[in-house]
């Protein structure tokens, strides 16, 4: 155990002390752009909604009652193994992004989008308006919908004429935490790179939600590319 | 009870980031545990019940640490070599000493005990008053006080030990000690 400190001690402690308050260590450039592009981004999301009033209290705890009911049935009926007991990952919706599809794909409307939301993100039309500077088209041809650590997750396939096929997913609720990915700015889009079990996957923040999209084969400067053209 | 602005994060990153690394001991690790501390933070809207912003961000970073340690444990760390370190500090980049001080001084204090280690780190390091982080890690002030004596204490033995050795402190070491 320690004992009282001898003047020459306490001199060195003080110096110490001195150097560890007087610290001039900066965050790192790419980590203050990701920072600011993180708070930029949460200063633009939409106001809170209102706490409700008390007379909507029992609907309300009604409803949540019901909401539990319901996710714990997904839970049990549904879903598989890796999708349940955690919270939803990005990885793990990056996951979903690469399974196979198991529904038709949304129709196009007008406008450059696909028939599929979640609100307030709809889901593109690549092939109406092709992404990227190169303009290569990307038809929607399948989708899926999952639960993933509680949370709804929506997927939409696009294959390109090449034969490659990218799922992009989008999850509801707040934004999941970037967790490690790393990241890329383009065209004044911040995004992050995963590696899923041996396939890239991009992520990025669109309207509130939690955007990913992944493909086997396909290299990341084509899914950063894909993300980046996604309109705001 | 005022509502937290998202743009505190930025105003006080460059406190989250010493705080971070002195808690990790890695740059890295410090990186990764500011990105993934911020976006908790950012999720959702938060209020801040009668603390200051840094408070809250400390604490948030401090929760976000002792949530993601066991499993940062389980991945593979990359020790980046004294040159890299170095070059990430532009301030420093012209003062190599002072860097290699400032290197050393946050390895010393991620060497401590954890309870001496966020005393330190909340209030040497981040610069919260006794009492934020006597709040922040819900113990007494003069709590605050005698592990904050003591973990000083440590880290100046630590740094002279350090001096007459080529490396680092083993942690076995140090737990002898305690």
């Amino acid at each position: 155990m320690s004992t009282t400190p001898d003047a020459d001690e306490q001199r060195r402690i003080d110096a110490v002390t001195d150097a560890i308050r007087s610290l001039d260590v900066a965050a790192p450039e790419g980590l203050r752009t990701r920072v600011a592009a993180m708070a930029a981004e949460a200063g633009s999301s939409p106001a809170p909604a209102r706490r409700r009033p008390p007379l909507a209290l029992a609907g309300g705890l009604l409803t949540a009652v019901a909401a539990v009911a319901v996710a714990l049935l997904l839970v049990v009926g549904g879903g598989s193994d890796d999708d349940r007991g955690a919270p939803a990952s990005v990885r793990q919706v990056a996951a979903v992004a690469l399974r196979p599809a198991t529904e038709p794909a949304p129709a196009a409307r007008p406008g450059g989008t696909l028939d599929a939301s979640v609100a307030p993100v709809s889901f593109p039309d690549w092939q109406a308006r092709p992404p990227g500077p190169a303009g290569r088209a990307w038809r929607a041809t399948g989708a899926r919908a999952d639960s993933v650590g509680g949370r709804d997750v929506t997927t939409v396939f696009y294959d390109a004429p090449g034969g490659q096929r990218v799922g992009y997913a989008i999850a509801a609720g707040d934004r999941l935490p970037v967790a490690g990915g790393r990241y890329v700015r383009r065209d004044g889009v911040d995004t992050w790179v995963y590696d899923v079990d041996g396939a890239p996957a991009v992520m990025w923040y669109r309207g509130g939600r939690t955007c990913v999209v992944a493909g086997r084969g396909v290299d990341v400067d084509t899914l950063v590319t894909l993300a980046a053209s996604d309109p705001a | 009870m005022r509502r937290l602005d998202p743009q505190a994060v930025v105003r006080h990153l460059d406190r989250l980031y010493r705080a971070a690394w002195a808690l990790c001991g890695s740059r890295e690790d410090a990186e990764d545990l500011v990105q993934e501390t911020v976006a908790r933070v950012l999720a959702r809207p938060r209020r801040l019940h009668g603390e200051e912003e840094l408070g809250y961000l400390l604490g948030a970073l401090r929760n976000t640490y002792l949530s993601s340690r066991r499993t940062a444990s389980r991945r593979p760390r990359t020790v980046a070599p004294l040159e890299e370190v170095v070059a990430a500090d532009p301030r420093a980049s012209g003062r190599p000493e002072t860097a290699y001080e400032a290197h050393e001084l946050l390895a010393a204090i991620a060497r401590l005990p954890e309870e001496f280690r966020l005393t330190l780190v909340a209030v040497d390091v981040a610069g919260l008053s006794y009492r934020e982080a006597a709040r922040m890690l819900g113990a007494k002030e003069a709590t605050i006080t005698s592990r904050l004596h003591r973990a000083r204490a440590r880290v100046a033995r630590d740094l002279e030990g350090e001096a007459g050795r080529s490396g680092p402190r083993s942690e076995s070491a140090l737990m002898e000690e305690r």
